[in-house]
């Protein structure tokens, strides 16, 4: 009940938040705010691997950027209205584009998940992250697309008549997009995969046991955790109107694990708290000084010890 | 009884170590095949070759006439092979239920199916307990309901005594007697008291290979298994 209570008021504090930030006198923080519900929906879709399948990937990054990128050379094909590869028509739509994105950032996972998932441990963190750094580098030399660069389009997509380049109202479609993946992902925790999933995670020789082909269970989570960092990268390339490379670096991994651990992975919520707690670290120790980051390691160090189980397991069980 | 299982000239080696070493083995249907031997044997490898988890260098398993050597785990079980293990591999975080319910969706079974199968392991009572608050004596007991939740024909059971005390090991042998019939078993121990008290034939097997194979009786009375196991009673 607490945590019911607890989420509604987290719920109705975002809503409220735009017009908060406003009275405030610092509309930036919408736009702060939108990006930790984006990188959080990123490390919920992470955790789909990571905290329900047990898959410590180091590869999400690639999912995120390559979500990034379909947006961005989506749009940038319809602004000048050439096609992509000659074939394939750009589009301005939200929509449509986020299902692109959602499509091809699944697909890398499908392929990056049927080759990775052969291996376990520590050799599949060396994988993902070696696949990830592959696509890192080919957007890097992908000059007609910007390069190192990155690539910039004027505006944002377009939501039916909706007023896409007012912040607040981003921020409202952001937290739609990011209320939807949650309800997924507690769809899938709660489903006959999501039991099975549960179950590889604690003793795969067990579910072998029982007749559980447990390299697909692990395969499909993997791709619905690589099109949900998709989704998260659609959106981020719209608040931006920008992609470039960095997005894929590995150091985008490895925040999105932070962000896992801290707000407590295996649960619908936890990495999202943990987005808002390390970006809102970040924001507020970088206000204070240019070290910011010798205070934040091992801030981060003391959380994690202080709150087993993250954030989202404080006073009780899973939410 | 028609032979369900075959196993014929099974050989497998690690490294330069033989642990399988031409074995051949048929096991009928509904009986209770006890197979003994002293520790490293090899009678745990040879049930992981069985269940396809080890893959073997020569010979072949056959299940009710169907060779197994291509099959993989999945569709093993799915043909009626199951296993316990010695030390119980169980789901930690689920409750007892959650753990046949995990069975049941495997085979695409309705989860309604789970308390019968815990009953079966006498574990009805404890479903909804979390497994990391069981007993070592319920975690094989659970385990067993797993494994029948797969719907075996062929139950494989992996030392189920071990670490039970007198009165645990008396309501397993219990639970094992009440099966009898429903599925054929290979059951590798170590307490006689259960190997007898449940075997309608016994195997022995000595450094990877079948050294006597019969029934109780003469198996107990066999001069080199009394020799290589369980010894002659003079010291």
């Amino acid at each position: 009940m607490r945590k019911l209570i607890a989420s509604a008021l987290g719920l109705a504090l975002l809503l409220a938040w735009p017009f908060i930030a406003e009275k405030m006198g610092a509309p930036a923080l919408i736009s702060l705010f939108t990006r930790m519900m984006i990188l959080g929906l990123a490390a919920s879709a992470l955790n789909i691997a990571l905290g329900f399948g047990g898959l410590v990937s180091l590869g999400h990054a690639a999912f995120y950027g390559i979500g990034a990128y379909a947006i961005g050379i989506s749009t940038t094909h319809a602004i000048s209205g050439l096609p992509f590869l000659g074939l394939l028509p750009g589009s301005d739509q939200l929509l449509v584009n986020v299902l692109v994105a959602m499509l091809v950032s699944g697909c890398a996972a499908a392929i990056i998940g049927a080759l990775a998932l052969r291996t376990s441990g520590i050799q599949f963190i060396m994988i993902t992250l070696a696949f990830a750094q592959m696509v890192f580098f080919l957007f890097l030399a992908l000059k007609a697309y910007g390069g190192d660069d990155g690539l910039t389009f004027r505006r944002r997509n377009v939501l039916f008549d909706l007023n896409m380049r007012d912040d607040a109202t981003f921020f409202y479609v952001t937290l739609g997009f990011l209320l939807v993946w949650l309800a997924v992902c507690a769809r899938v925790l709660h489903s006959r995969f999501g039991l099975l999933l549960g179950g590889i995670r604690q003793n795969e020789r067990r579910m072998q046991a029982v007749g559980v082909n447990t390299f697909r269970v692990k395969w499909i989570a993997f791709i619905i955790s690589g099109m949900g960092a998709g989704l998260a990268g659609a959106l981020m390339a719209n608040l931006g109107r920008f992609v470039s490379p960095d997005l894929m670096h590995w150091t985008t991994s490895g925040e999105l694990l932070i962000m896992c651990v801290l707000g407590g992975s295996g649960t619908i919520v936890g990495p999202v708290l943990g987005a808002f707690a390390l970006m809102g670290l970040e924001a507020t120790l970088n206000t204070w000084t240019e070290h910011w980051q010798a205070i934040l390691g091992p801030l981060l160090v003391l959380m994690v010890l202080a709150f087993k189980g993250g954030l989202a397991r404080i006073g009780g069980d899973k939410p | 009884m028609s032979a369900l299982l075959v196993i014929d000239d099974l050989t497998k080696n690690f490294g330069g170590l033989r642990v399988t070493d031409h074995v051949c083995l048929d096991l009928r249907a509904g009986e209770v095949h006890a197979l003994i031997g002293p520790n490293g044997a090899g009678k745990t490898t040879l049930i992981s070759q069985i269940m396809g988890e080890i893959t073997p260098e020569g010979g072949s398993i056959r299940l009710d006439g169907v060779d197994m050597g291509k099959l993989s785990q999945a569709q093993r079980v799915r043909r009626g092979l199951a296993r316990t293990f010695q030390v119980p591999q169980v789901l930690s975080d689920y409750t007892a239920r959650d753990n046949v319910v995990a069975a049941l969706y495997a085979r695409g079974a309705s989860p309604d199916e789970a308390m019968q199968h815990l009953a079966r392991a006498n574990m009805d009572g404890r479903a909804d307990v979390r497994v990391s608050d069981l007993s070592h004596g319920e975690r094989k007991q659970l385990e067993l309901a797993i494994a029948l939740a797969t719907r075996p024909r062929m139950l494989l059971l992996d030392e189920p005594m071990a670490g039970l005390g007198p009165v645990e090991s008396a309501q397993m042998i219990a639970i094992l007697q009440g099966l009898r019939g429903d599925m054929a078993m290979l059951l590798v121990e170590h307490d006689m008291k259960a190997v007898f008290a449940l075997a309608d034939r016994i195997s022995v097997l000595v450094y990877g290979a079948i050294i006597a194979s019969g029934a109780p009786d003469e198996i107990q009375n066999d001069p080199r298994v009394r020799e290589a196991y369980l010894g002659t009673g003079e010291d």
